[in-house]
């Protein structure tokens, strides 16, 4: 069974993609899954949907995220966005081209592949695009598919909770680099953390391999040229505080 | 939607395993050889490797067919994988037989602390604290790798034949690097155990590991655990509001700085307790370097304290059960922080001081030693004057002093000296103070009492090297502030100039030190290099300008 990088949150980033693309290889990644959220706050939308589409024409998985909703559908979707997020999907839509935009909206909500679920917000209401939050948000969550594994995006810090038979919970924060056995015997839900736009405080792209064969999950930091990718933004005339908060991971 | 349930059990019966294991079976390349002990999670089997025929044999540890003995069983395996050192049992292989996982580890030929405790003679008392400090140091081990055990106790304490104490039952412990499986059910089949935080089920402190290291000292010494076994949840909680007996009042002969660190770990109050098994270890090699306070003398129970007093001890020891479970952890109770943060702001820092150095030198190394006072407010600093020797004194034929066997220790059946004591500490009662040498080699020495004042300066040759170095160390005690005074301590090293580097090096890495201080000119560049290459831990050398 071959490794499965999941990858989520790329915001239109192509320093960050291109980073974690060449990580993900160099750790004998043969499968990808695109979490969502190819698009928006970043430079770069066309690159990033070009290469989500090559890969996917490729056997990839991908699914669809607000933002790459948002910028699929025009205004009439972006009513519930921020201001500042707003702004950007609708510079993004400018910048795409009508394939471009054609495979954004023919994304799926969410795939089932075997026992695992993937979905950019949740299993409960998917085109809520409601944030899993807390242990309770995970377990709705949980509980609303058969599948043992759900890996989300949406959220941009790297997270993973479980819940047994029993009902009993946990969450953890997980370390770099450390591989993570998921029992057979809890169902899990992991936040690979965003490859774009980390929020964890590291500006150090984040994604996860999934190891199906033996159940083990290993998540990844990967550095890369965010002052290439923040001078693009300020380039693109889009808010400085998009470009500001990359260097600091926030 | 209703959720699908979790890999249902299925076989024959709830423990179906013993139906399909029969000695001479292969799995993957373990041959069954015989069963050695069947209990309500695992069953465990002597086994043959395939892949290394020459190899000692080994346990294969399979988990009985239900959903919680898997679960406990997957987390060792995670756990054990993740862990090495001579504490720890060695991982040889996992996979999975029958759909259930299994385990197999290196097996020890050794007792276990049970086996010893239940004869008809009381744990001699010397045994008794050598006991207490392998324990607190295999402790400190694991803790340093980033794992708690959570279910020490003696059943799960086994000594190889070098003596060496080796720590079993993982199947509760917990890695800070992987997410905690275990549910919010207590195991009332090691309730004598328990931390009270771990019935309020918090697992994440380290401390919750020495009080369970208090419970198991206290039964090796006194025969029965403080507060009995439990045998429902409703006693387990009542046993919080007991106060146990003093080990003196049963067994006389215990010393009050043994009964002194057995009831501070004892405590409800996870902040009154050692901060990290380390600095247990550390007081158990330096008996006098406690402070003692008035429990260390008790003979008869205490009965606790009333009214007021009584809702204090419970408030208090209730914030810090809970602690964990706040956004903003309390100042002085419990910290949600990760275990090796937890171990980085209480570390031990050794300063090594030439008496003979310059005043230049002195004063450059107490200022760096201070700063590391001020940024670490929780280190304990032992500050250790070395007294250099013209002449070894070395037994007849010993070539030069070495470093006692590794893991080789007395009371257990090895060999004469531990690498866990101070060598010339050849009784674990108190080191004697002034430097003898026991066996001929270095010798060291030590003296913490912080309340008494320092003694004044006569600069001669004929001052006692502990006058000296509490000297030096004066000013770092801050005009006699309580908590500064109680973070150092004062020990002498005795010996030649060649040997500096592996008397230091050994004296580190039995203290557990996580720092040594040193000065940049101390000795020779070889010395100095030398002395680099036998750290087992961050070594700083202090230039005079650093001082300057």
């Amino acid at each position: 069974m071959a490794l499965l990088a999941l990858i989520t949150d790329l915001h239109a980033n192509r320093e960050a993609v291109e980073a974690v693309l060449a990580d993900a290889r160099a750790k004998g990644a043969e499968r990808f899954a695109f979490l969502g959220d190819f698009v928006g706050y970043g430079a770069d939308p066309g690159w990033v949907v070009d290469t989500v589409r090559a890969m996917v024409n490729q056997g990839a998985l991908a699914v669809m995220g607000n933002h790459d909703l948002a910028v699929a559908q025009g205004s009439s979707m972006q009513h519930n966005m921020v201001p500042q997020a707003r702004q950007v999907a609708e510079w993004t839509r400018s910048q795409l081209d009508a394939r471009q935009l054609d495979f954004l909206a023919s994304l799926p909500m969410s795939v089932v592949d075997k026992s695992c679920l993937f979905v950019h917000a949740n299993a409960f209401a998917p085109a809520q695009w409601r944030y899993i939050q807390t242990r309770l948000d995970a377990v709705r969550s949980l509980q609303a598919t058969d599948c043992r594994y759900t890996f989300c995006g949406h959220v941009h810090e790297p997270k993973l909770y479980h819940v047994g038979s029993s009902g009993h919970s946990g969450e953890f924060n997980p370390t770099p680099d450390i591989p993570i056995p998921l029992s057979k015997h809890r169902r899990w839900l992991a936040l690979p953390g965003s490859a774009g736009q980390p929020r964890d405080g590291n500006p150090a792209a984040s994604y996860a391999l999934f190891d199906l064969e033996s159940s083990t999950l290993t998540f990844q930091r990967v550095p890369y040229d965010h002052n290439t990718t923040a001078a693009k933004i300020l380039a693109a005339g889009l808010p400085a505080r998009l470009a500001h908060r990359l260097s600091l991971g926030v | 939607m209703t959720p699908p349930a979790l890999v249902p059990p299925t076989g024959p019966t709830p423990h179906g395993s013993s139906t399909v294991l029969v000695a001479g079976r292969q799995i993957d390349h373990y041959v069954l050889t015989r069963e050695v002990h069947q209990g309500g999670a695992s069953h465990l089997w002597q086994v043959t490797d395939l892949q290394a025929q020459n190899a000692p044999p080994r346990l294969l540890k399979v988990a009985c067919r239900t959903e919680e003995a898997m679960v406990r069983l997957e987390v060792e395996q995670a756990l054990l994988k993740l862990l090495g050192g001579r504490h720890v049992p060695r991982h040889c292989g996992q996979g999975e037989v029958d759909g259930l996982p299994y385990l197999v580890l290196e097996q020890i030929d050794g007792p276990t602390l049970h086996s010893r405790l239940t004869g008809p003679q009381p744990l001699p008392w010397l045994q008794v604290v050598d006991l207490a400090q392998r324990l607190a140091v295999a402790l400190h081990d694991i803790h340093r790798q980033g794992a708690l055990h959570l279910d020490l106790q003696p059943r799960h304490i086994m000594f190889r034949p070098s003596g060496e104490l080796v720590l079993l039952g993982w199947s509760l412990a917990r890695h800070e690097q992987q997410p905690d499986l275990h549910d919010n059910t207590l195991d009332l089949d090691n309730s004598a155990y328990l931390a009270p935080e771990q019935i309020h089920w918090q697992r994440h402190d380290l401390r919750s590991d020495l009080y369970t290291w208090a419970v198991v000292v206290y039964e090796a010494l006194t025969g029965a655990p403080p507060f009995g076994c439990p045998r429902t949840t409703g006693e387990l909680r009542q046993r919080l509001a007991k106060q146990t007996l003093p080990p003196r009042a049963l067994r006389p002969e215990c010393a009050p700085w043994l009964q002194e660190c057995l009831l501070r770990n004892l405590d409800l109050d996870p902040a009154q307790r050692h901060a990290t098994a380390a600095m247990l270890a550390f007081a158990l090699y330096h008996p006098d370097a406690q402070a003692l306070t008035e429990r260390s003398k008790w003979t008869t129970a205490v009965p606790p304290p009333r009214g007021p007093a009584r809702w204090r001890q419970w408030r208090d020891a209730c914030a810090a059960w809970w602690a964990g479970d706040l956004e903003k952890p309390l100042a002085n109770t419990a910290f949600r922080a990760p275990l090796r943060l937890q171990l980085y702001t209480h570390p031990i820092v050794m300063v090594l001081l030439d008496l003979r150095a310059s005043a230049l030198t002195q004063t450059a190394l107490r200022r760096h030693a201070d700063s590391v006072l001020n940024g670490a407010p929780h280190a304990h600093l032992a500050c250790v004057a070395w007294v250099a020797t013209t002449t070894p004194e070395r037994p007849q034929g010993q070539a030069a002093p070495s470093p006692p066997p590794e893991g080789g220790e007395k009371p257990w059946g090895g060999p004469a000296f531990s690498d866990e004591r101070p060598q010339g500490q050849a009784a674990p009662s108190p080191p004697p103070e002034g430097g003898e040498k026991p066996w001929g080699g270095p010798a060291f020495s030590h003296e913490s009492k912080p309340d008494e004042p320092p003694q004044a300066l006569p600069v001669q040759v004929t001052t006692s090297p502990l006058a000296q170095v509490r000297h030096w160390a004066h000013p770092l005690l801050k005009h006699g502030d309580p908590q500064r005074t109680a973070r150092l301590s004062y020990h002498v090293i005795e010996c030649t100039s060649a040997e500096l580097a592996e008397t230091v090096g050994c004296w580190a890495r039995q203290h557990l030190m996580d720092q040594v201080l040193l000065s940049a000119d101390l000795g020779t560049p070889e010395c100095r290099t030398h002395l680099a290459a036998q750290m087992a831990c961050t070594l700083t050398l202090v230039h005079h300008a650093a001082g300057a």
